[in-house]
């Protein structure tokens, strides 16, 4: 079997030029990545080196200016609104920085959620979200309303929520950013469990040195390109 | 290959993914309760207003329709072919037997018979100017409200005996089993003259019409005016709404050379445009109030997205489709049409049933007008249909308000959104 059809995910000459009045930005600058399923990558580099606009990219909530993104051999570049809704909705999972939970929903529910979009009966969504909770351990908090929860809680509802639809890729941008370390590291180990168990490939941003050491592949940015692609092994 | 089969759409808008909408724009129309309270209420107030003014002016036009018609015109009449309004030669109707028969065969059983001619009453030193009008009695107070205008003597007319208004009376300084005298042109062109004697005093609170008013019995007037068995009209009452088919039936037994067939509309044109015209007005008011209340709508839900940007951002990030998002905005703000629809129909209901039953009383303002012959307390008539174009209209102007929003929201670029503080 060829590298191309094994791959999951293949960027090839991606480029994403922002416009301004007087100047352009270019946030990603050619980036050519090929990524495997079942990967726990980490993308790191300085502050505007383009790491969200890359994984924007990649979800297909940002087109490229130029260059192509294929997803299972197939062009996600170029997708309309409701393509690359359809899309993300069984392929992608998200998590943010600041959770973007919903505020009037419970924990439940803003899991399930993903279930309602893909179609799942009920019998089923209540299985899956009750399994789901457990696993990321808030099997107790299931009906508490998201305003009640702290931050890490609200953080593995998202993690939760990105992996209920069972996609075959996480995408996260410092998904520990608004947390206290020890809660960021309890948050980058469930991930990286969740991925062991169920072969999803992860694609996540940081900047701190010890969610970053996680990765057992580390992509550095600099400036839209990349600048360093290597493996590297968890020291305990 | 996989992933094609991975993202066949399926059900795009479930009824579930709907019920979870629902639910969503629920408790966010209840987290911003004040808000939405203020929004709500305007709305309703718009609803109140509509109902309450759409079951007045069903009120009025009644109203007017009652007052106008049951003063002394009717719903139908009948003349002899050739008779204009307004005009004061006697012209008698063919035999009057053929009419009654017409008029029982049509299924009209409240009809009257008149003989009208002008005439002149002279009372001592005063004299004036009067229509007198030969009457059945009892045939005339199942079409008119005279019988409930008289104030002092009776209702009765023996030969040599009349009715005339306390207006006329006080203005020919008459009173009740006081004699005057009445002068016509008889039917051959001669002037008669006789004396009559005041047996009722009629007061209609209409001066124009009290002033020129003089009813005597039928016989009596057939007698003074040498038209033996003649009448000049038969006017007719019925449901105004019925006035065109029982006048389509009458039709069919009275042949159009001979006789005319009139309903109200033809025969007080004015009452009818000046409705038409209510109309015209209310529906404009309509227009004014209902752009206001999208107005309203609009900038609550603009608000609410806005405040909501990233919220929006991480559905589509979900996979939340364009039409998704318009259904959750669109939820929202059909919500707050249904709470003030609700809310301004129970009000406004409540409303037009105490003023169904108590009214408003316009004595002060409707004193020498035609419109309000049968009293001047204004009653509002609420009809189903009434409430149902209110709710229609609140609730297609909450569609309409939210759609706007719905649609920005939908088009939100999600980087921006997601990134919105
Ligand atoms: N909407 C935009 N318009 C113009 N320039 C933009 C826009 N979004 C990002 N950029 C620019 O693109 C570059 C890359 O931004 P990006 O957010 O991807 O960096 P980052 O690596 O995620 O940074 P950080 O670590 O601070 O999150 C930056 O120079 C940024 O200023
Ligand atoms: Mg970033």
């Amino acid at each position: 079997m060829s590298d191309a059809t094994k791959s999951q995910i293949t960027l090839r000459g991606v480029t994403r030029v922002y416009r301004t009045n007087s100047h352009q930005v270019q946030a990603v600058a050619g980036v050519d990545l090929t990524m495997h399923q079942g990967e726990f990558v980490c993308l790191a580099g300085p502050s505007g080196s383009g790491k969200s606009t890359l994984l924007h990219l990649i979800g297909t909530l940002d087109q490229p200016s130029s260059g192509t993104i294929h997803f299972g051999g197939r062009d996600i570049s170029g997708l309309s609104r409701s393509a690359s809704a359809l899309f993300r909705r069984t392929a992608v999972g998200f998590v943010f920085q600041t959770f973007n939970l919903i505020p009037v929903l419970t924990a439940f529910e803003n899991v399930e959620y993903v279930l309602l979009l893909q179609g799942i009966g009920a019998a089923e969504r209540n299985k899956r979200v009750t399994m789901m909770l457990d696993a990321v351990g808030l099997a107790e908090l299931a009906q508490r309303r998201i305003t009640d929860l702290s931050g890490g809680q609200q953080q593995r509802v998202a993690v939760a929520r990105a992996l209920i639809g069972n996609p075959s890729l996480v995408l996260a941008d410092e998904p520990t950013g608004n947390l206290d370390s020890a809660t960021g590291e309890s948050i980058i180990a469930l991930l990286r469990r969740l991925n062991e168990e169920r072969g999803t490939t992860v694609l996540y941003s940081s900047h701190d040195p010890r969610i970053i050491a996680w990765a057992d592949r580390l992509i550095l940015l600099q400036d839209g390109k990349i600048f360093e692609d290597h493996r590297q092994t968890k020291v305990e | 290959m996989r992933m094609t089969d991975d993202i066949l759409p399926g059900r795009t808008l479930s009824p579930a993914l709907l019920g979870a909408h629902l639910q969503i724009a629920l408790r966010n129309i209840l987290r911003h309760r004040r808000r939405s309270l203020l929004t709500v209420a305007a709305v309703a107030f718009s609803v109140f207003c509509l109902i309450v003014f759409q079951a007045l002016m069903g009120g009025l036009h009644q109203k007017m329709m009652e007052s106008a018609l049951s003063l002394d015109t009717g719903v139908i009449q009948v003349h002899a072919a050739g008779f204009a309004r307004n005009q004061t030669r006697l012209l008698p109707l063919p035999t009057p037997k053929a009419i009654t028969i017409a008029f029982k065969a049509a299924g009209i059983t409240n009809f009257a018979p008149r003989l009208k001619a002008p005439a002149l009453i002279i009372a001592g030193r005063h004299s004036s100017s009067v229509y007198l009008s030969g009457i059945d009695p009892a045939q005339e107070a199942s079409v008119t409200l005279i019988r409930q205008k008289i104030v002092r003597g009776t209702y009765q007319l023996a030969p040599g005996q009349v009715l005339i208004s306390k207006g006329l009376a006080d203005a020919l300084d008459l009173n009740i089993n006081d004699s005057m005298t009445l002068m016509v042109q008889s039917f051959f062109g001669q002037t008669r003259t006789d004396r009559f004697t005041v047996t009722g005093l009629f007061a209609t609170g209409l001066d124009s019409f009290d002033q020129s008013r003089v009813y005597l019995s039928l016989a009596t007037a057939q007698t003074l005016l040498d038209a033996e068995d003649s009448i000049s009209e038969v006017a007719a009452a019925c449901p105004p709404a019925q006035a065109a088919k029982l006048a389509g039936h009458l039709q069919q037994y009275l042949p159009t050379a001979a006789y005319q067939v009139m309903t109200w509309q033809e025969l007080v044109p004015d009452l009818a445009q000046l409705m038409e015209l209510n109309d015209a007005t209310f529906r404009l008011l309509i227009i004014i109030l209902f752009a206001i209340v999208a107005m309203g709508i609009a900038n609550t839900m603009t608000t609410v997205i806005f405040e909501r940007f990233r919220e929006f951002g991480t559905l589509t990030a979900l996979g939340a489709t364009p039409g998704g998002i318009v259904s959750l905005v669109m939820t929202e703000s059909l919500l707050l049409g249904l709470f003030a629809a609700l809310a301004g129909s129970l009000t406004g209901f409540g409303a037009c049933v105490y003023l169904a039953r108590y009214g408003i009383d316009l004595t002060h303002f409707t004193s020498a007008n035609q419109y309000f012959v049968v009293g001047s307390v204004l009653k509002a008539v609420l009809t189903p249909g009434d409430l149902i174009l209110a709710n229609t209209i609140t609730l297609a102007t909450a569609a309409t308000a939210g759609l706007y929003p719905a649609w920005k929201a939908s088009r939100l670029n999600p980087v921006k959104a997601l990134s919105h503080v």
